[in-house]
């Protein structure tokens, strides 16, 4: 019997022992195989003899310059994919490792799902993790459910596609508005194309302009060869602009003089070039709303929002949940090599009934863990995370078609108007308490550093 | 009061929660060491801020992160009161190990 050759591994390389730990069980949970090392010399030990598909390395070590280990690293393996983690205030450092290299970064305290997301993206980006469990989870949650809703979006999809429209897509985080931007070019005529996604708000503003349109050699510090952009790399395919309306003012007008000129000029540049690429875009924001606060140029809007998709909520897709649960369930245990017969009735009553705030995103990250912690059978409510299995996330009892989260009372609302600072607290009370007091989370979704609400909850009197 | 961070870190671990206290514990105590050292050296406090930023904020001690952060700016400043703040800091640190060691002893 031959034995398949073993995925490469993550590389994490944290001096912190109870960080490495957390990081690693997270990881292992989300399905990678993980590699450990506390200090610089043994993690360049353990890159050289194990090869891995992405190196998640914290700056900060006690023998040596993360930047300096990520620049032996490339050195020695040019095309290796490196996730760097800093401190909440050492972003110019998260900026020189991006430059110098790295695809992505996170900022301590590192949000558990952020990780996994972000470890995600990047095997899943191609390379020799393409295929391995992040494509396994995009696979699993792709398109499956016969609700109402989505026969709507695939319709649309289908009618779209083989045109050059650009498309927008909206949608909540978790609802797959990549996949839909991915099935978009896959069901078009560019399908043989690359398909060339961007996040706009994960790459720092500075160096976004580089990615999108590229750089020659020395145009600036750290540009050390010419760099072709996601632009150019994505000609005679699609290019997938994902979060959007998180791009600054003055890209903004470099992307509106892109799409009416079909020409791209990178950093340095003296000479634009043609281009053939059809624009996919995404956001979880209301866009509409970030052109009347000024955040968005309405003419970029409206030549961007062609042809809109909205993406629907897990809540509102009547009996996909199981479905999606189903599929995604003999899947993950195919990879795990376990056996699943299925969820028992009680599972999925629950599973009908939650309201599934982080989408289908959260619905797979469950059954993942139900399959790694379990070791077959038929799955029981006692298999399922705890939160989960006591009834978090419910829907409301009301008939209300849409529960979406409670908002803050309006100043304008009944009794005594509210002044700024209770709206505020009542604002940091609620994402909290939507977010099971974690404040990474609540931070996240109020648009603002974790340490911003740590200082308002010290602030506020205490008794 | 527990740390808020602690119901969804125990989710998140299961089994290897015990590891992780063990761990957290540790690597506290050895930021313990580093605040007791009388005239420590500025960069010494700063690393040690800086390790305390990150697991504060990840069990979410309010008290410990905020302390922490006041350490980091006053150790990468020049004349920045440096005992006050690490004074300070190891408070609250006391505070979560006082958690850690707690939960080791088990309930009462």
């Amino acid at each position: 019997m031959t034995r398949a050759p073993a995925r490469p591994p993550v590389l994490l390389i944290e001096d912190t022992s109870s960080l490495r730990l957390l990081y690693r069980s997270v990881l292992t949970a989300a399905g990678h195989r993980v590699e450990v090392a506390a200090t610089g010399a043994e993690g360049l030990a353990v890159f050289r003899r194990t090869a891995p598909a992405l190196v998640v390395l914290d700056l900060v070590l006690p023998d040596r310059d993360g930047l300096d280990l990520m620049e032996d690293m490339l050195r020695e393996r040019p095309g290796t994919r490196i996730m760097v983690i800093t401190a909440h205030g050492s972003i110019d450092r998260a900026v020189q490792a991006m430059r110098a290299g790295a695809r992505d970064f996170l900022v301590k305290p590192v949000d558990e799902r952020r990780l996994t997301d972000a470890v995600g993206n990047l095997l899943s980006g191609g390379g020799p993790a393409a295929g391995g469990r992040g494509g396994a989870q995009a696979r699993a949650g792709q398109f499956i459910g016969s609700s109402a809703p989505m026969q709507r979006v695939q319709a649309k999809i289908a009618s779209v596609a083989t045109s050059m429209a650009t498309v927008f897509i909206t949608g909540e985080s978790g609802t797959g508005k990549e996949l839909c931007a991915l099935a978009v070019h896959q069901q078009s005529t560019r399908a043989s194309g690359p398909f060339i996604a961007l996040n706009c708000g994960a790459i720092p503003q500075d160096l976004l302009e580089s990615e999108v349109f590229g750089h020659m050699k020395g145009s600036f510090t750290g540009a050390i060869s010419d760099k072709p952009g996601a632009a150019a790399a994505a000609d005679g395919g699609t290019l997938f602009l994902d979060e959007v309306c998180e791009m600054v003012p003055a890209l903004q007008t470099k992307l509106l003089r892109f799409l009416q000129t079909s020409t791209v000029q990178p950093v340095g540049a003296t000479r634009p070039r043609k281009v053939n690429v059809r624009i996919v875009c995404a956001t979880n924001r209301d866009p509409a709303e970030a052109v009347r606060r000024g955040a968005f140029r309405e003419d970029l809007f409206y030549r961007l929002y062609v042809v809109p998709i909205h993406m629907p909520p897990l809540r509102e897709r009547e009996g996909d949940a199981v479905e999606i649960a189903e599929a995604a369930l003999q899947l993950f245990a195919a990879e795990e090599g376990r056996s699943f017969d299925g969820l028992s009735p009680e599972v999925r009553a629950l599973f009908r009934r939650l309201t599934w705030p982080g989408n289908v995103r959260q619905l797979l990250n469950v059954v993942r863990n139900v399959v790694v912690m379990n070791p077959g059978g038929l799955v029981t409510p006692a298999m399922l995370p705890d939160d989960l299995a006591q009834g978090g996330s419910l829907r409301a009892p009301s008939p209300s078609p849409s529960p979406s989260p409670p908002a803050p009372e309006p100043a304008t609302g009944p009794g005594a108007p509210l002044t700024l600072a209770e709206i505020e607290s009542r604002a940091i009370d609620a994402a909290l308490a939507r977010h099971g007091g974690s404040v990474p989370r609540a931070a996240r979704e109020l648009d603002v550093a974790p340490s911003t609400i740590y200082r308002k909850l010290a602030q506020r009197p205490s008794g | 009061m527990i740390p808020a961070g602690f119901d969804r870190l125990r989710a998140v671990l299961g089994g290897q929660w015990p590891d992780f206290l063990a761990c957290l514990r540790a690597d506290l105590a050895a930021q313990q060491g580093v605040l007791a050292q009388p005239g420590a050296a500025a960069e010494d406090l700063r690393r040690a801020a800086h390790v305390l930023k990150a697991l504060a904020g990840t069990v979410e001690h309010a008290a410990l992160a905020a302390a922490a952060q006041r350490l980091h700016a006053a150790a990468a400043r020049p004349g920045g009161d440096l005992a006050a703040a690490a004074a300070e800091t190891g408070l609250a640190l006391r505070d979560l190990v006082g958690h850690l060691d707690r939960i080791a002893r088990g309930p009462a």
